[in-house]
């Protein structure tokens, strides 16, 4: 199963052996590029591969947003400029290092025919090399994202995984060590008791951003602190189009259980799907550019106590304006009409809820799949009891020992069904879900761009009854009022002005953010499915396994 | 990279060919070589092998005669079952052992089976035999089948199975010919083989002559029933005077319900196998139904769908090839031998029954008047070589019926392992072309 996930990009005939001895490279190609690059600080197309080189995509990231600059190894500030490609994530950038030591003469010229921004043809698995290397173009604000989610699945691991694998465990792998944020949510533990009882959650980082105090760190957190987090997270990015990663649901029951039980071990399966939930929370705020770098999430990771974020509770004031204004944004969706001059939008939003549909249908089918799969589980173990019964009124010695066999050997396969239902369910089931909660995000963003393009037709419309006043006032000749009409006209030129601004910033910051949400979507789908073949793979081998062992103790019967 | 055939012997059935494996082929024809061995092994009287080859009224057997192994004079197949309004026939193929070049093909409905078990039990003195068990008659009318379907695959309503109008499609199973040829057929073979039955004229006729026999019709009283459960009751908590029997009639009455038990829940399995299969297919479908979108990243999504898609048919594929054999093999042994082992209670029952006759008239003895004694002595010694009979001759068949237990189940649980085992490499090696596949699918696409 050592094969990489990406499909070959473009200069695909070495990847894959590449792939597996990534581990290898990683130490290598730090120097090889660095040096070339040093060599010339012109030539633009080399510098980015300096920057993966040296594993500082967000320092990257950071001088194409204007953030401080984090680069520790990359050269001058004048590789801002270069750096707008997104340091594609992890496993691109391994790929891109990889591909920079065996040929990089091949990447300077067949770079910028792939660096468009915009372009059509950017490979998603190849993308660090065709990003990264053509930054010839000033892209500074439409940055073609392939920012593809670290999602390189380590092989290593996924052999070890027997059991359910989770997508976090893949995104640790891929993190692991190109990303310069890995984060992992782990060792719930329930604190208090009664109603006021709370799951806490541990959040390790490691990272290699020097904005953070530390490369490592642990804080304790509990859900509401999460929720918080995207709440603020929310307030500062939603309303210029950035999509936000969805908060994690609220479950009465689901908590209301914990918090009554009295042991620890109890519902441990809702605990293990709200940790993986969380964990991938993070993930994709980890993975999003601009996010990444947001001093609340820095906050969030570093700080060992926060403020309790009481806002959160559905019941709090907070909670109660939320919610005030969580109808008037559905009001205004139904009144607020867009004429849609942008013809993108308008399919992209067709496209999205269309997607919606399909995720939705998938859904249910695994859900369906999850159930009947627990319930073969079940019926296997009823079986092995019985055979375990007839095992022992058996007279026949050795047919007794095989019925006793087969008892066990249907045990295990028990766990073998029983297994890959979990895999059923927290590989798809999950990220199907995960997907429609980010599409639901993706509505709102539109939504926000909508508002914006409302606020700039008001702004407009004020203008022009200013002028129309002011006109009136020249008029009938109230000369005094004239002035103080012009000091406003003058006021709302600027403000349609910004409007304006506004909107066509959000428009474009909203198509950067669909682009790297199809990028992700594909990557994300691509390891999930992938990922999930391989664990009915793995029951089938299992299968074998048991079989196989039981097949000569039949034979012995007579 | 999808092979068309996957499992041959599973898609393509012909008529001999019922098993799914390539090896499991019919299970008769194994069990006919193993059973002759046990035959040939089992001292069991009976007249001489020559007058097997002429159809004859064979009567009780002769226990003075030295014993020779009993040879079954036929093999049969039933080949075909072929629905003709509300009644189904069955193709039987007879060949005499002997001389390859005798064949004989008949129709039978399953009432004659039911008139040939008639005819067999009345006929014979089945006191010590342990009956064949005669399978049940397959249910063929529609709200059967609906029955069969949703015991099978469930009563919930499944997602994505809705037409266009969102109705639930019912999804509904298909008469088993396969299964009821291979149970009739089995039953045919323990008759042939069985030294006392076998040799009766009833089942010659009804392998050999082409029109069916003339039946009378059978009244299958309730009252027979119940009253045989009473005394069943009643008696056969009776005491033994024999160890070895003692033993034997606890054990069957221990054995027999957790046989019963482990096929339902074998069974249970077969169907949750199917069910996994059909929610499988039913995810599969549902990664095509986003074909529309044509866009972009939709492109290269659509087709890591697809091709995840047909790597799912290949897993279901998978699944409903295991869930056939297991009910093939193992999950056809439980069957049979919870239906086997009833009978074997009956036989024993019968035994208990001569047993407490026997009991009766020697008390009967002792209380005797002088005038009357002739007579209670004469009824006593009846009753004792009555009882004497059937030990001896259910002790024979205890014996042969255990060893052909133990063996039917050795080849059951081998085949059933062998099965899994094929099964699941099969369905390894195509998920293993379709990951590849996935791995190397080109996911480049142009952003909008």
């Amino acid at each position: 199963m050592a094969d990489d996930r990406e499909p070959p990009p473009l200069f695909d005939d070495e990847k894959p052996d590449k792939k597996e001895e990534e581990d290898d490279l990683f130490a290598t190609p730090n120097e090889a590029p660095k040096e070339e690059v040093k060599d010339e600080p012109a030539s633009l197309p080399t510098e980015p591969v300096q920057d993966k080189a040296s594993e500082d995509l967000f320092a990257a990231d950071d001088d194409l947003f204007g953030a401080q600059n984090m680069q520790e190894d990359s050269a001058a500030p004048p590789q801002l400029e270069v750096v707008d490609e997104p340091p594609p994530e992890m496993d691109i950038s391994g790929e891109g290092e990889e591909v920079d030591l065996d040929s990089p003469e091949t990447e300077g010229p067949s770079s910028p025919a792939k660096m468009e921004p915009d372009s059509d043809s950017s490979p998603l698995e190849a993308p660090p090399m065709a990003e990264v290397l053509p930054p010839a173009k000033p892209v500074t604000e439409e940055k073609p994202k392939p920012t593809p989610a670290p999602r390189k699945p380590s092989m290593e691991k996924s052999k070890e995984e027997v059991g359910y694998t989770s997508f976090a465990q893949i995104e640790e792998e891929e993190s692991g060590d190109q990303f310069a944020l890995d984060i992992k949510v782990h060792d719930p533990g329930k604190i208090g008791d009664g109603m006021g009882a709370y799951m806490s959650y541990k959040v390790t980082t490691q990272t290699s951003i020097p904005a953070f105090r530390r490369p490592s760190m642990t804080v304790t957190r509990r859900f509401s602190d999460f929720l918080g987090l995207h709440e603020k997270l929310s307030q500062k990015h939603v309303h210029i189009g950035r999509i936000v990663p969805p908060a994690p649901e609220k479950s009465v029951v689901g908590m209301t259980k914990i918090k009554m039980s009295k042991e620890d071990t109890s519902s441990t399966e809702f605990v293990e799907k709200r940790r993986a939930l969380l964990e991938r929370f993070l993930q994709r705020i980890s993975i999003h550019p601009v996010l990444q770098m947001d001093p609340d999430f820095r906050d969030f990771l570093e700080q060992d106590e926060l403020p309790r974020a009481t806002s959160t509770s559905a019941v709090s004031g907070a909670g109660v304006l939320r919610l005030i204004k969580g109808v008037g944004d559905t009001l205004s969706k139904v009144t607020i009409k867009m004429d849609e001059s942008d013809q993108w939008f308008e399919e992209k939003q067709n496209q999205v809820e269309a997607l919606d549909q399909q995720l939705k249908k998938l859904h249910a089918s695994v859900e369906a799949l999850v159930t009947y799969r627990k319930e073969l589980g079940i019926s296997t173990a009823a079986f092995a009891k019985s055979t375990a019964m007839l095992s022992n009124s058996e007279e026949h010695t050795a047919l007794s020992r095989a019925l006793s066999q087969l008892a066990e050997v249907e045990e295990k396969i028990e766990q073998v069904h029983l297994e890959q239902a979990d895999n059923d369910f927290f590989l798809l089931s999950e990220l199907l879900k995960d997907y429609i909660g980010i599409i639901q995000a993706i509505r709102i963003v539109f939504h926000e761009r909508v508002k914006s393009f409302h606020n700039w037709q008001n702004a407009q419309q004020t203008l022009a009854k200013k002028r129309e006043a002011e006109a009136k006032f020249k008029q009938t000749g109230k000369t005094d009022k004239i002035a103080h009409a012009q000091e406003e006209i003058r006021e709302w030129e600027g403000k349609v002005e910004k409007g304006r601004e506004d909107f066509e910033e959000i428009s474009k910051t909203i198509r950067t953010e669909i682009r790297r949400f199809e990028t992700n979507r594909v990557k994300d789908f691509r390891n999930i499915i992938i990922k999930y073949m391989e664990t009915l793979m793995n029951s089938q081998q299992q299968l074998i396994k048991y079989w196989e062992g039981f097949l000569p103790e039949a034979k012995a019967i007579a | 990279m999808r092979s068309a055939v996957l499992y041959p012997s599973v898609i393509a059935q012909e008529g001999e060919d019922q098993d799914v494996p390539s090896r499991l082929t019919s299970t008769k024809m194994d069990n006919a070589t193993e059973e002759t061995n046990t035959n040939g092994t089992a001292d069991v009287s009976d007249s001489p092998e020559a007058d097997q080859d002429t159809p004859e009224s064979s009567g009780l057997p002769e226990p003075t005669l030295p014993p020779k192994p009993f040879e079954p004079v036929f093999t049969v197949k039933v080949t075909d079952a072929a629905k003709d309004g509300e009644v189904v026939k069955y193709t039987l193929k007879t060949t005499k052992i002997k001389s390859d070049s005798e064949e004989y093909k008949v129709v039978r409905l399953y009432e004659d089976f039911e008139w040939l078990e008639h005819c067999l039990i009345t006929q014979n003195d089945i006191a010590g035999i342990i009956v064949p068990p005669l399978p049940p008659k397959p249910s063929t009318t529609a709200q059967s089948a609906e029955a069969r379907s949703k015991k099978q695959l469930g009563n919930k309503k499944r997602h994505g199975s809705d037409d266009d109008e969102g109705n639930d499609i019912k999804l509904v199973v298909g008469d088993e010919f396969e299964k009821d040829c291979r149970s009739l057929e089995k039953y045919l073979y323990l008759v042939v083989t069985h030294p006392i039955l076998g040799q009766d004229e009833s089942i010659t006729k009804f392998l050999t002559v082409r029109e069916a026999p003339t039946r009378a019709k059978l009244k299958k009283s309730i009252f027979s029933n119940l009253s045989k459960a009473v005394g069943e009751a009643r008696k056969g908590g009776h005491k033994d005077v024999n160890e070895f029997f003692q033993k034997e009639r606890d054990t069957v009455n221990e054995v027999s319900v957790q046989m019963k038990e482990a096929k339902e829940n074998f069974m249970k399995i077969v169907y949750g196998e199917q069910r996994v299969a059909v929610g499988l297919s039913h995810l599969s479908t549902a990664l095509h139904l986003g074909g529309q979108l044509q866009e972009g990243a939709d492109v290269v999504v659509n087709k890591l769908f697809t091709q995840f898609s047909e790597g799912l048919e290949d897993a279901k594929q998978g699944l409903e090839v295991m869930a056939v054999n297991d009910e093939n093999t193992l999950g056809f042994s439980l069957d049979l031998y919870s239906r086997y082992l009833e009978a074997e209670k009956e036989m024993l029952y019968r035994r208990t029954c001569k047993m407490m006759e026997f009991e009766a008239a020697s008390k009967a003895v002792e209380k005797a008047k002088p005038q009357k004694r002739e007579m209670v002595v004469a009824a006593r010694d009846k009753a004792e070589k009555e009882f004497e009979d059937i030990s001896k001759a259910a002790e024979k068949e205890l014996k042969n019926f255990h060893h052909q237990r133990v063996l039917t189940f050795q080849d059951s649980l081998v085949r059933h392992a062998d099965a899994k085992i094929k099964a699941a490499r099969d369905t390894y090696a195509l998920l293993t072309k379709c990951v590849t596949a996935l791995k190397t699918l080109d996911t480049s696409f142009k952003p909008l």
